[in-house]
């Protein structure tokens, strides 16, 4: 309780700190126009998402509040340095206390030489740079003060969204043994971890990977054994951490194949139910009740 | 002066002749230079002598011709191609660059925008090892790394793919810089972190000061005694940190006048008495013992810093789209070159006593003597 009121009460100064905008298109009526590629979390080969990425035409980048650029980098006028799946990129630090990349920006359109942006103001335009694979701005939000990369989804408006998340299979799995739960509702009793393939629906359909929802709840027999919320991702002893609630590394948590490992439950002789409830931003909610028949 | 001159002795005043007195002024003349020349004669500096050696064209050849010459081959990305020469100027290989190229003296690894596996190949294009990641390779004193696709982290692994350490941060990495043993990471949030060969943490370290922290670039010495950073901004600082029982501190800090929102090259010379660091238009040479600091200016913008490690010249690339200014300095700070190339590709490397220039499509070998 008392972390969701610090949560809570955390997000409402953000919201009064920051006014935070989406750094494509300002206009309120158009946001919707721009697809959202993979959200914040998403597993992406078996590392989450820092942040949002938009499948955007080229088009201007705008800073998403006023600020001090602190860093820009361009992988062609600083060829022998440290190159990255970034690409070029540019971090505008709002206010000491949160800063925004703007990454896979056209090769060269960063002024380097400037130093602040006004809220609004073009900055760059949206490329390809990096590793990006079709044109897009991917933006993140890192939180200067907590020290972590926060979803920008929590501090700027919502966008329209009316389709459920998808719970596209789930699996029982221990060691090397795995069962698809479309294919057996049949088990063994024991300790089992419980790793589903989910997706939020409201996706570019040229996405890799599973897009991830918001928060995602795992039930057995009607407890919470795990709730996993995508809303921050910070570094604890040289690992990222996902789930911050139960401090779960991504290297527990994601499959290099997309899937995402929701939790373990135990199983004991008998009937058990499995409940898998996912939420999105939008509020939208998806939810699965297997039976499951432990021997 | 008279015709005489008195010698004043214990027996009195006496009297000399003319050709006496002319002997005895060329004895004292010569008395004097030889005390000089043995007791207080300054040796002249030494001249830097460039012998240009060979010149040779870079085309497309996928073939990789065995290396006849004495020296193991010489690695290079020029434009749109990447290879090896012979230090005799024979052309091993160049193949076109795909998204990028990782290079070194031991290996490559060529990779896509957005690879998943990575292949380590030798200069003779034998497969050493693969390494299956999204991340980009990058070479850096020989050691084989991978910055995570959005610089979150990094991974080392040896040349045939294997695991060293892997390691995360706590937000995106901004610079980096390791010797054979120690790595110094500088992230976005200002933080600087010194890691072991095994990717444990040595040292971090939140350089204050500045109105906005980030660090901007960072060099390890090779004999790790020193860690330097230039980090902040409003005002942005020069750090270098020493080696202590318990970890990095502060050894010298000194407010910088640049403003620099990118990232800033650093380097130490070979025998780590030197650091030297970028800033506008200008090379600046501190001597980490003297604690003083020589200045040159330079024109364009700055693309590369190199040090020998033989002779410790240090050779600064600079220039805009369509010419290279080439400047030669030697700590602790005499200019010995500045020279401006039309081309709009560049290429600069140290081997030995040779300097390899690369402009366009050609590759120049001049060799370096000082006489």
């Amino acid at each position: 309780m008392k972390k969701l009121i610090c949560v809570l009460l955390a997000t409402l100064c953000f919201s009064l700190l920051y006014s935070l905008d989406w750094p494509l298109l300002l206009a309120s009526d158009t946001k919707k126009d721009i697809p959202i590629a993979a959200t914040f979390g998403t597993n992406q080969g078996g590392r989450p998402l820092l942040g949002i990425m938009f499948e955007t035409p080229e088009l201007p980048v705008y800073a998403s509040d006023s600020g001090d650029i602190v860093f820009s980098f361009d992988p062609e006028s600083n060829a022998n340095v440290l190159q990255s799946g970034l690409g070029s990129f540019v971090a505008i630090n709002h206010n000491k206390d949160i800063t925004s990349v703007y990454a896979h920006l056209k090769t060269g359109s960063v002024a380097s030489a400037k130093t602040k942006a006004d809220k609004g103001e073009i900055i760059a335009f949206s490329g390809n740079s990096g590793s990006a694979r079709k044109n897009n701005l991917y933006f993140i939000l890192f939180d200067q003060l907590r020290k972590r990369y926060v979803n920008p989804s929590m501090f700027i408006a919502k966008f329209t969204d009316n389709k459920n998340p998808l719970i596209k299979t789930i699996y029982l799995v221990k060691g090397t043994n795995e069962y698809n739960l479309a294919q057996t509702r049949v088990t063994k009793q024991g300790s089992w971890d419980v790793v589903a393939e989910i997706e939020d629906s409201e996706t570019a359909s040229w996405a890799e990977g599973n897009i991830a929802p918001y928060k995602i709840s795992l039930l057995l027999n009607g407890t919470i054994k795990a709730q996993n919320n995508f809303d921050s991702i910070h570094e604890k002893d040289g690992v990222l951490i996902v789930f911050p609630k139960n401090e779960v590394p991504y290297t527990s948590a994601f499959l290099k194949d997309g899937r995402i490992k929701l939790g373990t439950v135990s199983f004991l002789r008998g009937k058990s139910n499995l409940e898998i409830i996912v939420q999105d931003f939008a509020g939208n909610e998806r939810s699965v009740s297997i039976p499951i028949f432990v021997e | 002066m008279g015709l005489y001159f008195r010698k004043r002795c214990h027996e009195g005043v006496f009297y000399m002749t003319e050709e006496k007195r002319h002997g005895l002024e060329i004895a004292g003349l010569v008395f004097l230079f030889l005390v000089y020349f043995f007791g207080f004669a300054q040796g002249l500096n030494l001249e830097l002598v460039l012998n240009p050696t060979w010149v040779m064209t870079v085309s497309e050849q996928n073939e990789f011709l065995p290396n006849t010459s004495k020296s193991s081959p010489v690695p290079f990305a020029l434009g749109s191609y990447y290879g090896y020469f012979a230090t005799d100027g024979k052309l091993l290989n160049a193949k076109q660059i795909d998204a990028g190229i990782a290079i070194s003296d031991d290996a490559f690894v060529s990779y896509h925008k957005t690879p998943d596996s990575l292949s380590i190949l030798s200069p003779s294009n034998s497969l050493l090892g693969s390494v299956p990641t999204r991340a980009y390779p990058y070479f850096d004193k020989d050691r084989l790394f991978f910055i995570q696709e959005d610089r979150s982290g990094v991974f080392e692994t040896t040349l045939s793919g294997q695991k060293i350490f892997q390691k995360d941060f706590s937000s995106i990495i901004t610079a980096f810089n390791t010797n054979t043993t120690v790595s110094a990471v500088g992230l976005l949030e200002g933080k600087l972190e010194i890691l072991d060969e095994k990717g444990a943490v040595i040292s971090t370290f939140s350089p204050g000061g500045s109105r906005l922290p980030v660090i901007l670039g960072t060099a390890v010495s090779p004999n790790s005694n020193f860690v330097a950073a230039i980090s902040g901004a409003d005002p942005e600082r020069l750090l270098v940190l020493s080696k202590r029982k318990t970890g990095y501190q502060v050894l010298f800090h000194e407010l910088l006048p640049s403003n620099f929102r990118r990232p800033v090259q650093l380097a130490f010379s070979s025998d780590s008495a030197y650091l030297f660091y970028e800033q506008e238009n200008t090379i600046c040479i501190l001597d980490l013992e003297k604690r003083t600091t020589q200045r040159f200016v330079y024109s364009g913008t700055l693309k590369t810093i190199s040090v020998n490690k033989e002779n410790d010249l240090i050779f600064v690339l600079s220039g805009n789209s369509n010419t290279a200014n080439i400047s030669a300095f030697k700590a602790p700070g005499s200019k010995l070159l500045a020279t401006a190339i039309h081309g709009s590709e560049f290429y600069l490397r140290q081997k030995d006593n040779s300097i390899y220039i690369g402009i366009d499509s050609k590759i120049l070998r001049i060799d370096a003597k000082e006489m």
